[in-house]
């Protein structure tokens, strides 16, 4: 070794810590995070998943002879759930494109790396753009992050309802527990009578108040209206003692979970007795 | 079947079933022995603790035709001693009165409890007979005395 070559001092030939983003590669990360089909495509998935799933509730509501079949209902919401799963997750790479630590690279007017401005990259203590991305990847894996997921699936309408459903046919006496609140002050929820308030009999064709959320036997509340239109006050008022609110036949909508309890119940009631009869 | 007979029905399944403890509730017969389902007689014991107690008063229901769009009518025996009730023995509340808070939802077995809230806690705002009403108002002693007399009337075994 000669002596000059000792002389170049090897501190400055190692690479600088902060190292200029080159634009070709901001463009291929924008182009790759920013990609607008894949929305498009869950988006046109979920609803495909939820006209099914439709269809089949229609088809079977209107079959009184056919049961709902469980397993099916559980994969449809297992797909849906896969597909809220698929857009929360496609969701988090916008945002980290979107973060202005993130897209303030694309904005950078920086020279190449080269022997002669090595030196001046050397005094830089900037993160990296790996390193704002990785600071950014490891942020939406926080809690405060995975909430977002449960926000979402709490949104989806179709989602609870398919739950609901599912809930009701395991349990068709039983009050839907309220994801919302505390679970452990849910432990115990009510029982929910199947019966119309109003013959005391079981349902047939409930239907239930907007206003209210009161669920009636359809003729019995019909009857009810009846008297109120020709009543003095011309209203009628919801016959569940202690509610304040009017029933107006507008109003009324079928109560599908109540007619999927009464159906369930009754099944799981002449399952019982056909065991009694055997044994 | 009407919804009339329908809930009755019911309502008498129900009751059967299961009442709450000191009260009985039963549909009348009919001169040829049938049951009248529109009629009933009940009993309403007296709360515990209360000037009413040992005793179980006696009451009849009336269900009209449209019940239960209308209310029953209650009635205890005539000139029963309460402020609320009419010399005729009918008993006024609200949830009885179908300009006020009476709803087809209510059952027999809120109405027997709710006649048994009344009996200790007279409304003041709608007397129905004159002797109990001043009593009650004015002469508090003698209004106890008389009660304590009913209840010895009507004491349960």
């Amino acid at each position: 070794m000669s002596d000059s070559e000792e002389e170049v001092p090897t501190m400055e030939l190692k690479l600088p810590d902060y190292l200029p983003l080159k634009s070709e590669l901001m463009r291929d990360f924008e182009k790759s995070f920013h990609n607008r089909t894949i929305p498009d495509i869950i988006k046109v998935q979920t609803r495909q998943i939820q006209e099914a799933a439709e269809k089949y509730i229609q088809y079977v509501l209107e079959h009184p002879q056919l049961d709902f079949d469980e397993s099916i209902l559980s994969s449809f919401e297992k797909s849906l759930e896969n597909l809220i799963r698929s857009e929360f997750e496609f969701s988090k790479l916008e945002a980290i494109r979107k973060n202005p630590s993130v897209s303030a690279f694309a904005s950078r007017e920086e020279s190449d790396l080269t022997l002669d401005s090595l030196e001046s990259y050397q005094n830089i203590t900037k993160p990296n753009f790996s390193d704002v991305i990785e600071e950014q990847y490891l942020e939406m894996k926080s809690p405060k992050y995975s909430k977002g997921y449960k926000d979402l699936i709490h949104k989806h309408k179709f989602y609870n309802y398919l739950n609901d459903i599912l809930f009701v046919i395991r349990n068709p006496e039983d009050q839907i527990p309220d994801e919302n609140e505390d679970e452990e002050l849910n432990v115990s929820g009510g029982k929910i009578s199947l019966k119309d308030p109003l013959s005391l009999n079981y349902y047939s064709d409930p239907v239930r108040s907007k206003r209210c959320k009161h669920t009636f036997e359809r003729s019995n509340i019909e009857e009810q209206l009846k008297r109120g239109e020709a009543s003095r006050e011309r209203i009628t008022h919801c016959p569940i003692a202690a509610c304040s609110q009017v029933i107006n036949r507008a109003d009324l909508e079928a109560d599908v979970l109540m007619i999927i309890r009464i159906r369930s119940f009754q099944r799981l009631h002449n399952k019982t007795r056909d065991v009694d009869t055997v044994i | 079947m009407s919804l009339n007979q329908i809930r009755l029905q019911e309502e008498r399944k129900q009751w059967r079933k299961d009442h709450p403890f000191g009260f009985y509730a039963k549909p009348m017969k009919t001169a040829d022995g049938s049951l009248d389902l529109r009629q009933w007689t009940a009993g309403i014991p007296g709360k515990q603790n209360t000037l009413w107690a040992n005793a179980v008063y006696p009451i009849t229901i009336e269900f009209p035709e449209e019940y239960p769009s209308k209310p029953p009518k209650v009635r205890f025996p005539a000139n029963f001693f309460h402020p609320n009730v009419y010399p005729s023995g009918t008993v006024c509340l609200s949830i009885l009165n179908e300009e006020q808070d009476w709803r087809p939802a209510i059952t027999l077995k809120q109405i027997v409890l709710g006649v048994q809230d009344l009996l200790d806690t007279p409304n003041d705002e709608s007397p129905a007979q004159e002797p109990a009403y001043r009593a009650y108002k004015k002469d508090r002693a003698l209004y106890e005395k008389k009660v304590k007399e009913q209840a010895k009337k009507y004491a349960s075994a």
